[in-house]
Formats: C-alpha cells, sequence, structure tokens
C-alpha cells in the first residue's frame, strides 16, 4: 500500500494534467509503480514545455522525489501484536515445507509436457499406505498455465 | 469435379438396382420348416432353440408317434412360417438395433462434435449422418450379402454369396405367414436381424471419422466409406459372424465385434491419419475441444447404446443377454476408474474427457467378450483397457508419430486388441460352450489388423483417383463448416 502522501502527490498531479491535457491516468497505480511514475513524470514535463505549464514540471519532480523514497514500515496494531505473541507460545509454529521452485515447471514421467499442478491423491492415498515416495516430495509445483490439448486431446 | 464423382457412384448404384429388379423373376427359395435348432457356434450370432414341444402322455388314446425328426438347419437364408419366430427375442432385437444407432446418431456425432475445434463440429456431425445414409443404402444393396450368406465354394470362407444382393430378401409373406430368417438367426426376421447388423457398419465406419476430421475433403469421405464398407467391413464380418467365415471355423471368437468394429475402425484410421497427414499447426497449437459437455452427452448415449450393443449380440432375450449386459456396465466402470487413475497419476488431475474415454476404452475392450466370460473377468477387462487404451492416446500415440486426431486407434484399436486377446483367456466354457484361446484370438486380431491396413490404404487410393484427399489449407485454416457445407455454429 503506498504511502499517504504518495497518493497525495500522485491525486494532484493527476488533476492538473487532467485539466491542462486531457490526459487521464491511475492515480492509485502512479503512487505504486516506479515505471509508471516516471513515465507520468516525463509526460508532464514534456506538456510543461509544450503547453507552457510550469506547474506541471513542479509536481512531477515531487512525484519522482516522493517515488524515490521507501516507504515506511506499516504499522501494526498494539492488539494484533499482543494476540500474536499469546498465540506463538501456545502454539509453536509449524514448519513450513520448503517453497516450491517456480522457476523450472515440473514435466510429466513420461512425456516433456508440462502439466498442472497436483490435486494430492498421491500423497493422500499411497503416501499413507506406502509412506512418501522421494520423487513426489521432490515433484515441483507444475505450471497452470502450461499449454494443453498441444499434439493430444488426452 | 467432386460432385460428378459423386453423381457417378449414384448411378452406378440405381443401374445395379434396376438391373436386379428386372432380372429377379425366381420365387422365394423354399424355406426349411419347423423349429431350428440352437447353434452354439464361434460367432457372435448365437442362436437360442425353440422349445420342443414336450409330449404329454395320452391317457386314452393311443401314445402319440414319436415326433417327426426334426428337419435340417438353415444354412442359408430362407422362408419360414411366422409361427416359428420367437416375439420376445424378435422385440428385443429390435430395441437393440436402436439402441446401437441411437449411439451413432447422435451418440458418435456429439462425442466427436465435443471434441474437435468450433470451425469443424458441424463436418463432423455431418460425417456422421451422411455416413449413415451412404451404408445404410450399400448394406441392403450390397454390404449385407457379402457379410451375412455363406457364398460357395472355398471363396464362401472369405466373401458372401449374391443371395441378398440389391434389396432382395427380408420377406414377409401376409397370406402365407412366411418370413424370411437369416441361418444365422433363425428366430427373428431377417429384416431384424439385417437391421442390427447394418447399425454396426454404420457406427464401425463413423468411428473412423475421429482419425481425419479437420482435413479429409467431404465428398472423398463419401467415397471412401462407401468402399471401406464393401471391401474391409463386410468381408471381415463375413470371416468373424458367419458360420462359414474362416476365422469363424477356425474358433475365433467375437462376441459382439471386438475385430470387425473396433480393431478394423482402429487400424483404418490409423492409415487415414498417417495417408492425410497432419492437421496445420499440430503439435505446435493447442486444438481446444469445443464442448466437452457434448462428448459427455455422446459418451452417456455410448455407455446405454452399448447394451444393445453386447446384449443384442446374443440375438435374443434370454440370460446370456443378460449376462453380456451386466458384464458390459462393470466393464465401463472400471475403465473409467482405471483411466482417472492413470491421468491422475501422470498428469495430477482427472479430467471428464478421461473419465470418457476410459469409460469407453471399457465398453471396446468387453466387446468381444461380452458373451464369453464371467462379470468378475469383466472387472479385469475395464481395469486393464483403461490403462493401456490410455497409453495407447499418449504415450503410444508420441510413438506412432500420427495425427490420429480423436485417438481412434488409441481407444479402439488398443481397446479391441486388449479385449480380444483377454477373451482367449477368459473365456469360459460353462457359460458359452466354447472355450477360448489365446494363439487363435491373436492370430484372429492379427488378420484383421492386416487385412484392414492393407485395404483401406487401397480405399483411399481409389478414391484419390476421383476426389483429393484433403482440403486445401485455406479451407482448413477457416474450418471445414464454412468451407464444405457453408454453415456456421450459432454462437
Amino acid at each position: 500500500m503506498p504511502s499517504n502522501e504518495k497518493i497525495a502527490i500522485a491525486a494532484h498531479l493527476h488533476v492538473l494534467l487532467r485539466r491542462k491535457t486531457g490526459r487521464v491516468t491511475d492515480t492509485e497505480w502512479m503512487a505504486s509503480n516506479r515505471e509508471y511514475a516516471a513515465e507520468v513524470a516525463r509526460f508532464a514535463r514534456e506538456k510543461s514545455v509544450e503547453d507552457n505549464h510550469p506547474d506541471l514540471a513542479v509536481w512531477a519532480d515531487k512525484l519522482e522525489e516522493i517515488m524515490a523514497t521507501p516507504d515506511p514500515k506499516p504499522r501494526v496494531p498494539l492488539v494484533q501484536m499482543v494476540s500474536e505473541a499469546v498465540k506463538e507460545r501456545a502454539v509453536p509454529a509449524p514448519r513450513e515445507a520448503p517453497p516450491p521452485d517456480r522457476l523450472t515447471p515440473a514435466r510429466s514421467i513420461d512425456t516433456e509436457e508440462e502439466v498442472y499442478p497436483e490435486s494430492g491423491f498421491i500423497e493422500s492415498t499411497f503416501g499413507a499406505i506406502f509412506g512418501d515416495s522421494e520423487s513426489h516430495r521432490d515433484r515441483k509445483h507444475r505450471d497452470p498455465n502450461a499449454p494443453r490439448y498441444v499434439k493430444s486431446l488426452r | 469435379m467432386h460432385m460428378k464423382s459423386f453423381l457417378a457412384w449414384v448411378l452406378f448404384f440405381c443401374v445395379g438396382l434396376a438391373s436386379q429388379q428386372a432380372l429377379s423373376q425366381a420365387p422365394a427359395a423354399p424355406a426349411a420348416s419347423a423349429a431350428p435348432e440352437a447353434a452354439a457356434s464361434a460367432s457372435e450370432a448365437a442362436t437360442v432353440a425353440a422349445p420342443a414341444p414336450v409330449a404329454a402322455p395320452a391317457p386314452v388314446v393311443a401314445a402319440p408317434a414319436p415326433a417327426a425328426s426334426a428337419p435340417a438347419p438353415l444354412t442359408h437364408p430362407g422362408l419360414v412360417g411366422a409361427e416359428t419366430l420367437n416375439g420376445a427375442d424378435t422385440a428385443w432385437m429390435m430395441t437393440s438395433t436402436a439402441l446401437v444407432l441411437l449411439m451413432t446418431l447422435p451418440g458418435i456425432a456429439l462425442f466427436y462434435g465435443g471434441m474437435v475445434r468450433k470451425k469443424s463440429v458441424l463436418n463432423v456431425m455431418a460425417c456422421v449422418i451422411a455416413i449413415c445414409a451412404v451404408v445404410s443404402l450399400l448394406w441392403f444393396a450390397v454390404g449385407y450379402s457379402i457379410a451375412f450368406t455363406p457364398g460357395s465354394g472355398a471363396l464362401g470362407h472369405y466373401l458372401g454369396g449374391s443371395e441378398r444382393l440389391w434389396f432382395t430378401g427380408l420377406d414377409y409373406v401376409k397370406d402365407a405367414q412366411k418370413v424370411a430368417v437369416s441361418h444365422i438367426a433363425p428366430n427373428i426376421p431377417e429384416s431384424v436381424y439385417a437391421m442390427f447388423q447394418l447399425t454396426f457398419a454404420i457406427i464401425t465406419a463413423a468411428l473412423v471419422v475421429g482419425s481425419f476430421v479437420e482435413r479429409m475433403r467431404f465428398s472423398a469421405m463419401l467415397i471412401f466409406m462407401s468402399l471401406w464398407t464393401l471391401i474391409v467391413y463386410a468381408p471381415i464380418a463375413h470371416w468373424v459372424w458367419e458360420p462359414n467365415g474362416w476365422l469363424a471355423r477356425m474358433g475365433a471368437l467375437d462376441f459382439a465385434g471386438g475385430s470387425v468394429v473396433h480393431i478394423n475402425a482402429g487400424i483404418a484410421g490409423l492409415v487415414c491419419a498417417y495417408v492425410l497427414g497432419p492437421r496445420h499447426g499440430y503439435g505446435r497449437e493447442p486444438f481446444t475441444p469445443f464442448n466437452l459437455g457434448l462428448t459427455m452427452a455422446g459418451a452417456g448415449m455410448l455407455w446405454v447404446g452399448w447394451f444393445g450393443f453386447n446384449a443384442g449380440s446374443a440375438v435374443a432375450s434370454d440370460g446370456r443377454a443378460g449376462l453380456a449386459m451386466a458384464v458390459t456396465h462393470i466393464a465401463a466402470a472400471a475403465g473409467a476408474l482405471s483411466w482417472m487413475a492413470a491421468e491422475w497419476m501422470v498428469r495430477g488431475r482427472p479430467s471428464l474427457l478421461g473419465l470418457c474415454s476410459g469409460l469407453v476404452a471399457g465398453l471396446v475392450a468387453i466387446t468381444p467378450a461380452a458373451g464369453f466370460v464371467s462379470p468378475r473377468a469383466a472387472l479385469v477387462f475395464g481395469l486393464v483397457a483403461g490403462m493401456a487404451c490410455y497409453w495407447g492416446a499418449t504415450g503410444l500415440k508420441r510413438l506412432l508419430n500420427a495425427d490420429d486426431s480423436l485417438d481412434v486407434f488409441g481407444v479402439h484399436g488398443v481397446g479391441g486388441i486388449v479385449g480380444s486377446l483377454l477373451t482367449g483367456v477368459f473365456a469360459s466354457k460353462a457359460i458359452s460352450g466354447v472355450e477360448g484361446d489365446l494363439l487363435t484370438q491373436a492370430i484372429g486380431a492379427g488378420s484383421v489388423m492386416l487385412y484392414s491396413l492393407f485395404m483401406t490404404a487401397v480405399a483411399l487410393w481409389v478414391t484419390s483417383l476421383f476426389v483429393s484427399l484433403r482440403v486445401s489449407e485455406a479451407s482448413e485454416s477457416d474450418g471445414l463448416d464454412i468451407t464444405q457445407h457453408a454453415e456456421r455454429l450459432g454462437t
């Protein structure tokens, strides 16, 4: 969530651009995305020169300056901090499984095509009977966007 | 150009019909009367004995003379007295005929139509309907006679005779109360038997469509299917189901068409896929099915219709038909779950298409065995077929490297081979009166495969002499609905 100051500056620049150039911008995205903010600032400077609107350049500078500063840490409410501390003492947090490697999409055993993520059938059924198999533990998460119906319907 | 070729076929057909009408002056063949005997043969048409009259003891008058010796069983189609027919069997066979035709119209039409891309759905459906029409006329003109008359001499082991050419036979003489019957099924009218077998011929040809969808020219398909029905399907049906056929005489078991229908269609589909070549973009673009809901609707019709396919092949409404119905259902269920499990393990999740394909695989596998095996064996058929056909539609398909678009060989070919071989293992003498033999089954399946492979290629070659087999690249890209039929789906 961008800081209030970033949103305020982005909103002011949005209004100026709308009134003076007719250009519509996305205020929230401007306050969140550095590339978009940089592009809007560039456009504002360009228009300030072309159409003689010096205030556009001023606010473009402000936008660039505020986008360069890092966001402050979000403030956690005291009640929430206390409740989390109590829970941790009562029940230790479970060890998390290592995050899946999403850089390399998994591939089917007998084919090279990317396949969809597992449903847990093997782990819940065969894992209980035969114990976890290493291949299933090591099986990487599959890319849900893997193309289907290429070269075969089934 | 293509219309002219098709009109030439129609003209040939009409000339043949007219000449047969002119020449056909002989009265109907003398009928062998009285009750037919049950024949426990290797053919799928296991007849049912008409109940022999029980000689009740006469208390007063002299005891009745011993019944005259039973007349010789029919060896050719002929006229019999209407009183010898079995009404229950006839009713069931008419029902089965309707069920099997429903499997094609609209079962196969929906099953295949849902799996192709949107731009070719109507073409697939048109192919199925057109095949039904063309095969129907050719069947009564030529095909039924080639397949289900005994023929003569040694040639009769491979090809039927001319007794039922050009729409002859199937007589019903009201005044004399005579009805034509087939020697294979003397308990029902021949018209019903011929219709029942016609539905098998129709569905076999319709199955092949799945291999060449989205690229075969419609006129070429019509010519090819006409030839294929007469030179491939009819002879194979004769070999397996006509008592004089060489595979039937050898003892090959095929209750309802594992080899005649499924292996035959599978191999023919594979040959078509190789000859026509892959679709443009095959292996690179996803060919997304239009509507798998249609496929499921079609699969449901196939499942229910298969009761007519298998139980109807008992040619009687009796215990054997009931058993065939039960084993059919068990195999379908087992096949669906088996394919689902295989797909779940390999791909990570089950799919509707997998369930539909698996149930069809189970049905295909039990087809040659439906009248020979127990329910427990049917479970094995389904489980094995589900896994085997999943491999057939995936791994084997990649090995063969042919664009068998809707996996006709993978499901029907592989399933038919599995079922035929397992029939040799599980056929029970207690159920059918015959024992299975794995080697005999293998010879039967292999013979059908080789013949279908060679003659399908011949049929395609002959067709290519008249019209181009494949549409142009532009037509294929635009879709066959609009280029072949000038029609589009509504949405």
